[in-house]
């Protein structure tokens, strides 16, 4: 018996502990250093040209979400329909964060789906969605009046997600802006 | 009292398959020949078994039964026949039982077609299939059981997504799971040769074919995969370097690689542990993928649910079967010895390199695939890697892979004089520099001019070396049709596989260079020209079918004034699901795929893409071809020349 032939299997005893951290690791969670922080700092180019750069403030004062998104991700695709209602109904502002992606064909995926989006700002190289802990696409923030992330959701929004974890936070914040 | 049934077979079936490996393996041990043969007859009952409970639910969900929970989730009375059925696997369970069906079913077959083998060998294999079996069977029965009633009963289901009603669709994840579960013969049959301390020739000779069909199956399961997004996710992507996709591709990798090494063992008796290792690889990368899929470790994207608790079960599973066979591993590869040695300039040596650039092309999608969790677990700091990555990286591999795969058939076994290949080399570098200048001349591109050179290299030395067997240009022609007749189905195999991939390499280049695409906004009745032809919106039609509204745009393509096909795209709404989809217009050719779809309505009419793919469906007609070679070689003679040779030497010595 060799040491040699103890190598796949020191190789694979790693793999399993990674994987085993990874299933406690929840992605869905937010890390608790994130909530109730600011929105990291940030200043992106807007993904229309000629319109003015997307920044951490941009829509500072009212209630948000934060989208993460891109023309090469499948599940958006599936969760645009959703955002397109929320955008017909009025119900909340809306950042969208093209991520990694190229302008040409992020515009036409817009283009044709329609856009749900405020306002957009082009992230090709993660600026900021590593400020912001981004581990794929779609992934959501909700971020309050004054600037704070309040909630984050990974994965496609839909009417239950948004009814379960979004409409009791956001009627939280709203009565805290009036009081 | 279908449902119930159902259970019933999945519990026997649980039930057999821990027999079948309990006293198939210990039988072998302890060399008694009852219980090695009961271990066969386990394994076919148990195949029987599932297949009625597979049958059972597919019933379920063709009555929409709502009374049973998954059908209440997964399914609607509104459903087109052909999806009712689909959505019998198109779900979590009901997946997981096919995946331990297409177990069972290939245990079945280890025993029906093994018959010659040595029986401690085969008792041995059936043993390992029916533990596979029975771990995935608890899976299946404790976290995930497909068979559960719901009380109230429903009204009415609650459908399936729509992006899953597709044709495409509802035959990917079969031929997917065909091409991962049958990965676990070869799997098993390592397991049993590390447990009796031998392989050989035979042995390579019999996981052949069974890598053979799992490889074409896992091929035609990624290209239906691929095909899928390329025109129902509606912008003519056809590969997203997906975590999801990420996971079939590293099988298919490693068992390509496993499928060339087997050649090795069996021709020249060396390479045995290697192959031992590759067939354990394989096999486990397509339980991790399967482990992706349905734990959410990997924050994808897919449709179907995601349950920690049903991870820690894969998890564990993952860890008995790859962590079990790594430990016999270590423990007994030493006894395995490779007889022979061989030289650099060698069929060996160049199938070795094939090896080398197939596990490190596997290495690198790994990477990219995990590199985030793995950076989560030490850091908590999160990261990802996008597309960009895998072009700088995996592209190169292959295309390093793809010059070896040219000159490696041309070389000879045991020993090769260099010189020899200059003549072959020189033609098909020719070849390669035509098509580069043709293509600068023509499609003015750098990249294009690469890429197809790539293509006609391959397509260049895999027809010379099979010029080579039959002589070709060395003898007569009546004499080389002669030898080509009597080659072995293989041959053909071999040629196909490679020219396939030349074909695949073709449309990528097209798809990559080429591409072109533009929007409109038509009003009905008006005309445009896009990407060189002309567009008329004849007029908007509503289409309507059993379970979704939509409309479709009547549109005239032309060029230069002549009529080329019409189109009608349409967009869907499936009110069940409440969800929209577009349904792209497609006009495949051979150097052209012209593909259309329909936008919102604006205020200047219609918005109307227009794409035009030059080489598109290259792509996937290549996996094809590859697929079609594939299951050819499985109709080789040789392989069932083992059947009536005797093998005195292999049979089990029963003094030991």
């Amino acid at each position: 018996m060799s040491m040699k032939a103890f190598v796949p299997l020191a190789i694979f005893g790693a793999l399993v502990v990674m994987f085993g951290v990874g299933l406690t690791l929840r992605p869905n969670d937010l890390p608790s250093e994130f909530i109730d922080e600011p929105v990291p700092e940030f200043e992106l180019e807007s993904l229309f040209e000629g319109e003015p750069p997307v920044t951490a403030h941009s829509l500072e004062g009212q209630i948000y979400l934060i989208n993460v998104f891109g023309s090469w991700c499948r599940t958006c695709i599936v969760e645009h329909p959703f955002l397109m209602e929320l955008k017909e109904a009025g119900a909340i502002h809306m950042v969208g964060l093209d991520w990694r992606d190229e302008r040409d064909a992020a515009l036409r995926w817009l283009a044709t789906r329609g856009n749900p989006y405020d306002i957009i700002g082009f992230d090709e190289f993660s600026e900021v969605a590593i400020g912001l802990g981004v581990t794929g696409a779609p992934e959501t923030f909700l971020v309050g009046p004054d600037g704070r992330i309040r909630f984050k959701h990974v994965g496609a929004l839909n009417e239950h997600i948004w009814e379960r974890d979004f409409l009791p936070k956001i009627q939280e914040l709203r009565a805290g802006a009036v009081s | 009292m279908l449902a119930e049934t159902g259970q019933i077979l999945l519990l026997i079936s649980f039930a057999l398959a821990l027999l079948q490996g309990g006293i198939g393996i210990y039988g072998a041990h302890a060399l008694n020949g009852r219980m090695m043969a009961f271990a066969d007859r386990a394994a076919v009952a148990q195949a029987v078994f599932l297949v009625s409970a597979f049958i059972a639910l597919a019933m379920l969900f063709l009555a929409s039964d709502f009374s049973v929970s998954l059908v209440e989730r997964y399914s609607h009375t509104d459903k087109p026949l052909i999806y009712k059925l689909s959505g019998a696997w198109g779900n979590h369970e009901g997946s997981m039982l096919l995946w331990v069906m297409i177990v069972a079913i290939f245990g079945a077959a280890m025993a029906l077609f093994g018959r010659y083998l040595p029986s401690t060998l085969r008792a041995r294999a059936i043993g390992t299939q029916g533990l596979i079996g029975a771990g995935f069977l608890g899976f299946l029965i404790f976290t995930s059981n497909p068979f559960w009633r719901v009380v109230p009963i429903p009204e009415n289901g609650s459908g399936l997504n729509p992006l899953l009603q597709d044709p495409g669709l509802a035959f990917h994840p079969p031929f997917l799971y065909l091409g991962y579960v049958g990965f676990s013969v070869a799997f098993s049959f390592a397991i049993a040769a590390l447990i009796e301390g031998r392989v050989d020739s035979l042995w390579a000779k019999f996981i052949r074919p069974w890598v053979l069909a799992a490889w074409s199956f896992l091929t035609i399961g990624i290209a239906m995969g691929s095909l899928w997004a390329y025109y129902e996710l509606g912008w003519g992507g056809w590969w997203f370097w997906d975590p999801v996709e990420n996971v079939s591709l590293m099988p298919w990798l490693a068992g390509t690689a496993l499928l060339h090494s087997t050649i090795v063992v069996e021709k020249r008796n060396t390479f045995m542990n290697w192959t031992l290792l590759l067939a354990i690889a394989t096999f486990s990368l397509s339980l991790i993928g399967t482990f992706i899929v349905r734990s959410g470790v990997l924050t994808s994207v897919h449709a179907f649910a995601v349950d920690p608790e049903r991870g820690v079960f894969l998890l564990g599973l993952l860890g008995l079967a790859t962590g079990g066979a790594l430990v016999l591993y270590a423990m007994r590869s030493s006894k395995i010895a490779s007889t022979t040695t061989f030289d650099a300039v060698s069929r060996e040596g160049s199938l070795v390199m094939n090896n080398l650039l197939l596990c490190v092309a596997t290495a690198t999608v790994f990477i990219g695939t995990f590199y985030p969790l793995l950076i989560d677990a030490l850091s908590n700091e999160k990261l990802t890697v996008g597309p960009p990555y895998f072009n700088k990286t995996f592209a190169p591999i292959m295309t390093a892979l793809v010059l070896f795969m040219g000159v490696g058939p041309l070389i000879k076994w045991r020993l090769d004089d260099p010189k020899r290949l200059v003549r072959p080399v020189l033609i098909a570098l020719g070849a390669a520099a035509l098509m580069a200048v043709l293509t600068m001349v023509f499609g003015k591109s750098v990249w294009g001019a690469a890429g197809l050179a790539l293509a006609a290299w391959l397509f260049a030395t895999a027809l010379l070396s099979f010029g080579n067997k039959i002589r070709f240009g060395n003898a007569s022609l009546s004499d080389s049709f002669r030898l080509m007749r009597r080659l072995p189905a293989e041959s053909f195999g071999f040629l196909l596989g490679h020219l396939g991939l030349a074909v695949t390499i073709v449309g990528i280049a097209g798809m990559s260079v080429w591409a072109e695409e533009e929007q409109s906004f038509l009003q009905p009745g008006a005309e445009v020209r896009m990407a060189g032809y002309d567009i008329t919106l004849e007029r908007i039609i509503d289409a309507e079918g059993s379970n979704y509204v939509g409309e479709a745009a009547s549109l005239i393509i032309s060029k230069d004034g002549k009529p080329v096909t019409r189109m009608t795209p349409e967009r869907r709404f499936y009110p069940v699901e409440g969800m929209g989809t577009t349904e792209a217009a497609l006009d495949v050719g051979v150097f052209r795929t012209l593909y259309a779809a329909v936008g919102e309505e604006g205020n200047n009419g219609y918005q109307i893409r227009f794409y035009v793919h030059p080489l598109v469906s290259w792509i996937w007609s290549g996996a094809i071809i590859m697929a079609l070679g594939g299951f050819l070689s499985l109709t080789d003679s040789r392989f069932r020349a083992g059947r009536t040779q005797s093998m005195p030497s292999l049979q089990p010595s029963l003094a030991e």
